[in-house]
């Protein structure tokens, strides 16, 4: 068995029989066929669930995307592995006053076509984003913009037209060539960025290839190529990574797995607690949730504990906030729903959907469940769907391809769904979420949410410097949503990478992001690789 | 004997795939759709013979179960194909002529798409409820039978004892139903069992897509489907789902072998 | 023989008619809305009209049938609402990973089934004849989506010998093509050998060796000639079997084909995909129809007479 493996590159060699012959007459026949294979050389290949939507970062919303834009564009600040702000492209940063920010960009920084990265296509990324035309959901944090000004090649200014304690957040976006202008909408297929990788090649549900830049300001990778490929299904991707096919995966297989993963010698686990947040969310649009006994009583139907115990192995802790308990806007002493069927039952009794069989399996309403089709958000879909079984909901569990998922959540097209919000820093993601104005299809308040006092906390707490004060603030928000229950709080879960030993240097980031990657080093394979 | 011998296995085992199947409710020892969460994945036990799958329901109930809704959703699908195919076939054969040549155009258009190529296209437009499912599987079904009824109808039409029925001036209807249909029968017979196991396959197809039957209801299909996620390490999953599939394919296959031998031995295997 | 081919074409010409309206009664007036469907009832009506002009849904029905119709015509098989480019480019590269798959799966049906129903024949009623009957049977009933789990447990799990999934070169052809040819090869092992069992037994062969011709030579000649038009029926009638299992194989396996990509397209709600893909392998299904029929024409003079 182990010379087998050892000689798979030759497989052919001391086979016999049909296999044998049919491979070699294949071999044969086959020899020009199958444009599908990799290029040669020291490759780190990462496996990925789903095709990226976007490839431009000013349009990007889900995290597949944004894990591959960081590879191919730099940004004037960014977030390193423990969340602190340090700057990329930016040498300094001053704020001469509160609503002015003053960056001064490295020399010599060049787009992956050859042209220098100056202060102009700064300016022109975030105009663009600005520019309704575009429609870009970024558009939404940058509203306390007034101007950007170029004083010189590399010096950009930042004014603001009040004050906005998470303007920085808004910043980290990945810096475009303003010839992107022209390029119009055949940028995103062909992108071009300062980022350590350049865009070599995207085969949509195959895989993308960029290969290193070698005059990355930030020091050339030590690897050739950085590969993505999209395999949907976790057991080949698995397959994949133990036979070395793929040299890591983050987050995209399901804790069951991990036991297998784990007693492999050739591969490697990190974990590390994420700043991401899972729930189930509500549109408000919808006449029975917009009722908030109905919403109480979905949060009171639902169990969490076994389904993290048992679904996702204890990696993930329950969370009653967007935000998890050791924030510094967490109040620390927010009410949670129990499990409580026999409380959800008589919540919806008093809402006047009661049970028309009592016990028997007709239900008081049905709901239609939409989720991707990562099998795990399946599962626990289905959890949740016969949770809410018990007391007399019925739910229809409706998984689509993840790009046709994601539009229809943001166009606000769906009445229960599960996501997970990645990357969470600054409590003015809530603003993002649930401000009123912030409705789909532009913004990110998908369920279409609307309390006005949570508006004008949210915007007051914007515009505060103070961290006491923003505290308070944010503290009423999330008691107001507690009550409110825009969103069913299911849970915080872990960031688990899995990948070859060989991969060294590599770090994970609380907000998923693989960027370290373009930092690791792949040691000396013991043979050669695929 | 060989002959016999294949009728009688087939039936039996068929036959005792039907009665398990359809007394599932009774014999299926676990609710299908109640989940232990901490047994996810087991494999199997005393207590749950084929194992657990992924929410720790057991697969011995979802497969009884999933095999009644399999031949239940067959059986109905057929009985609707055979219907719709003798009445096209009948009147094709019969009548001749303009009618003959449109219901034949027709049927070469329902033709045109292979195997469930036309239920994949029907179940992505549709609501995957029980009923369309059966109404995908029926659309493409009907042309065997049509086919098969034409081709006896116009071999019969014209024997001794149709022309006295016409002399007579019985109406068409009457004779076709007395005289023509009758001799039909054997071979309808033959062709809905391999028809059945089709369909039941077909419908398994489906599920296994994705399109067909939904979860959390059981369906062989797919569970099938269910256990592509986890062949690393609960291949238990998929090895009782096909093996219960392919049983019964497999009994209806050489049932309808044997039929076709016994009723019909100048045919050529 | 010009006639037959000439007559098969005219004949052609409506069903194909009849397939491209029910494919577009299946993809455009079953559906409901597609408007409502893709963007939910919550949305503008400047959303909406947005939409409806982009997949020309403002056009009244017979409208779009007709440029439907016409667009075929000149190759134009529809925009794919997800990818955003026509549909048949999207075609292009499925087309040949399908055709490679359904070939392959062919070959090794008939490498397998012909030396096997040879071997069964002439050792006919003895435990081998009895046993590849028995697995011949097996094979016709396992379905694909349960041949094709097992294999890869078997080959790539277990073993390591194969890669469990995609198009990465010959060797991932393998269990894919073995898995959709063995439901053909069941079928064609059991007509083989009742062929070949035919011959044997029919007196042409006592002259034949009478004449002096060694028995190697009588089989070969005689018994696969007599083979082939039960063959070509075989394969007329179980090409779309071979064509609708590739579409679950494809699926099973991540085959980049054509059955894979209509699968994808359903998922993504992708309706002018998925009705391309549908056209696309009805039109396929129907010239090799009619390929078989006249292949069979040639070889059977009866049928051109008919």
């Amino acid at each position: 068995m182990a010379a087998l493996i050892r000689e798979r590159m030759h497989p052919l060699r001391g086979q016999s029989g049909l296999v044998h012959l049919v491979g070699r007459v294949l071999l044969v026949i086959l020899a020009g066929c199958g444009n599908d294979s990799i290029p040669p050389g020291r490759n780190v290949v990462v496996g990925l669930e789903s095709n990226p939507t976007q490839l431009d970062p000013r349009h990007s919303q889900d995290a597949v995307s944004s894990q591959v834009q960081r590879f191919l564009f730099s940004q004037l600040i960014g977030r390193n592995k423990n969340n602190r702000l340090r700057l990329e492209l930016a040498e300094s940063w001053e704020r001469p006053t509160p609503l002015i920010h003053r960056f001064r960009l490295r020399k010599g920084v060049r787009f992956h076509d050859g042209t220098l990265l100056t202060s102009a296509d700064v300016k022109y990324t975030f105009d663009s984003i600005r520019d309704p035309i575009l429609a870009s959901p970024r558009a939404a944090g940058l509203r306390e913009l007034d101007r950007v000004e170029t004083p010189s090649p590399d010096i950009v200014v930042f004014y603001l037209k009040d004050l906005s304690a998470a303007f920085a957040d808004s910043l980290i976006v990945g810096i475009v060539p303003k010839s992107a202008r022209s390029a119009g909408k055949t940028f995103a297929s062909h992108p071009i960025g300062s980022g350590p990788f350049r865009f070599e090649r995207f085969d949509p549900d195959e895989r993308i290839i960029l290969a290193a830049n070698p005059e990355y300001f930030g020091g050339a990778p030590s690897f050739d190529r950085l590969i993505f490929r999209i395999l949907p299904e976790e057991t080949i991707r698995v397959l994949e990574l133990e036979s070395g096919g793929l040299t890591i995966i983050q987050n995209a297989f399901s804790p069951d797995i991990l036991p297998r993963l784990a007693a492999n010698p050739r591969l490697r686990i990190l974990k590390r607690a994420g700043t991401n947040f899972t729930y189930l969310g509500f549109n408000f649009i919808d006449p029975i949730l917009a009722r908030k006994k109905v919403r109480r009583a979905i949060a009171h139907a639902i169990d969490r504990r076994p389904i993290i115990r048992h679904i996702l192995k204890g990696l993930a802790t329950e969370a009653d906030s967007l935000l998890p308990r050791e924030h510094w806007a967490h109040p620390g002493d927010l009410p949670s729903y129990s499990h409580n069927p026999r409380l959800s039952r008589k919540l919806l009794d008093e809402a006047g959907l009661r049970d028309p069989d009592g016990p028997g399996p007709l239900p008081r309403f049905s709901l239609v469940y939409k989720t991707s089709q990562n099998e795990l958000r399946r599962r626990i879909a289905t959890v949740i769907g016969n949770q809410l079984r018990q007391v007399g909901i019925h739910v229809r569990l409706r998984a689509y391809e993840w790009g046709t998922f994601f539009g229809d959540i943001r166009s606000g097209n769906f009445q229960l769904y599960s996501l997970t919000w990645v990357g969470i820093f600054d409590p003015d993601i809530y603003r993002s979420i649930f401000h009123s104005l912030f409705t789909p299809p532009r913004g990110q308040n998908r369920g279409s949410y609307k309390n006005l006092r949570v508006d004008t906390l949210l915007e007051t707490a914007q515009r505060s410097v103070s961290p006491g004060k923003r505290a308070l603030l944010y503290a009423e928000v999330q008691r107001i949503l507690a009550d409110d229950v825009p969103y069913v709080n299911l849970w915080h879960s872990m960031n688990i990478a899995a990948f070859d030993r060989r991969l060294l240097g590599y770090r994970v980031y609380p907000n998923e992001d693989l960027i370290s990657l373009a930092r690791a080093n792949l040691a000396a394979p013991e043979k050669t690789g695929r | 004997m060989r002959r016999n011998a294949s009728i009688r296995t087939g039936a039996i085992v068929l036959v005792i795939i039907v009665i398990l199947a359809l007394a599932a409710p009774f014999l299926a020892p676990e609710n299908i759709f109640s989940q232990r969460l901490a047994e996810g994945l087991a494999s199997p036990s005393w207590a749950h013979p084929f194992g657990q799958d992924k929410l720790g329901r057991d697969i011995a109930s979802r497969v009884l179960h999933g095999g009644r809704i399999s031949l239940m959703v067959g059986f109905a699908a057929v009985l609707i194909s055979v219907l719709v195919g003798t009445m096209v076939g009948s009147v094709a054969g019969y009548a001749g002529g303009v009618w003959d040549e449109v219901l034949m155009r027709v049927t070469d258009v329902f033709m045109a798409f292979p195997g469930i190529l036309l239920a994949i296209a029907l179940m992505s437009v549709l609501e995957p409820r029980v009923a369309n499912v059966v109404f995908s599987l029926a659309a493409f079904g009907w042309v065997g039978y049509a086919r098969l009824v034409r081709a006896q109808v116009l071999s019969l039409r014209e024997r001794d004892y149709v022309a006295a029925a016409r002399s007579a001036g019985a109406r068409p209807l009457r004779i076709l139903t007395q005289h023509l249909l009758l001799n039909v029968i054997s071979p309808i017979i033959v062709e809905a069992s391999f028809g059945m196991a089709g369909t039941i396959v077909a419908e398994a197809g489906l599920s296994f897509l994705g399109l067909g039957v939904q979860p959390p209801n059981p369906s062989w299909g797919a569970m099938l489907a269910e256990g592509r996620d986890f062949l690393l390490i609960a291949p238990h999953l998929t090895f009782f789902p096909g093996i219960a599939l392919a049983l019964t394919v497999m009994s209806m296959n050489i049932l309808g072998d044997g039929l076709r031998d016994w009723l019909d031995p100048a045919q050529k295997r | 023989m010009w006639h037959y081919i000439l007559r098969r074409l005219l004949l052609l010409v409506p069903v194909l008619w009849g397939v491209a309206t029910l494919v577009f009664t299946v993809t455009n007036i079953i559906p409901g809305d597609p408007v409502d469907i893709m963007l939910g009832e919550t949305a503008r009506p400047a959303q909406r009209e947005v939409l409806q002009k982009a997949l020309g849904l403002d056009r009244s029905l017979p409208v779009r049938y007709v440029s439907y119709l016409v667009g075929l015509l000149h190759g134009d098989l529809g925009t794919s609402i997800h990818q955003n480019r026509p549909v048949a480019r999207l075609l292009a590269n499925p087309i040949s990973a399908s055709a490679e798959l359904t070939f392959t799966s062919l070959a090794i049906a008939l490498v397998i089934a012909i030396p096997l129903g040879i071997l069964a024949a002439r050792r006919a009623g003895s435990t081998v004849d009895l046993a590849a009957g028995g697995l011949a049977v097996l094979g016709a009933s396992i379905p694909v989506f349960w041949l094709g789990p097992l294999l890869i447990i078997l080959f790539s799990i277990d073993l390591e010998w194969l890669p469990v999934s995609g198009r990465s070169g010959p060797l991932s052809l393998i269990l894919p093509s073995l898995t959709l040819g063995a439901a053909l090869s069941s079928i064609l092992m059991r007509m083989t050998r009742s062929s070949i069992l035919d011959v044997l037994h029919q007196d042409y062969l006592a002259t034949a060796r009478a004449k002096g011709l060694s028995e190697r030579r009588v089989l070969w000649l005689h018994a696969l000639s007599n083979a082939g038009l039960p063959l070509i029926t075989i394969l007329s009638l179980q090409l779309g079997a071979l064509l609708s299992g590739a579409i679950i194989t494809e699926t099973v396996f991540a085959w980049p084909g054509v059955g894979r990509l209509t699968i994808q397209a359903i998922a993504a709600r992708d309706y002018p995909l998925v009705q391309g893909c549908v056209l696309f392998i009805s039109f396929v299904y129907v010239a090799g129809n009619l390929i078989t029929d006249i292949a069979y024409a040639w070889l059977d003079p009866r049928v051109r007479l008919s």
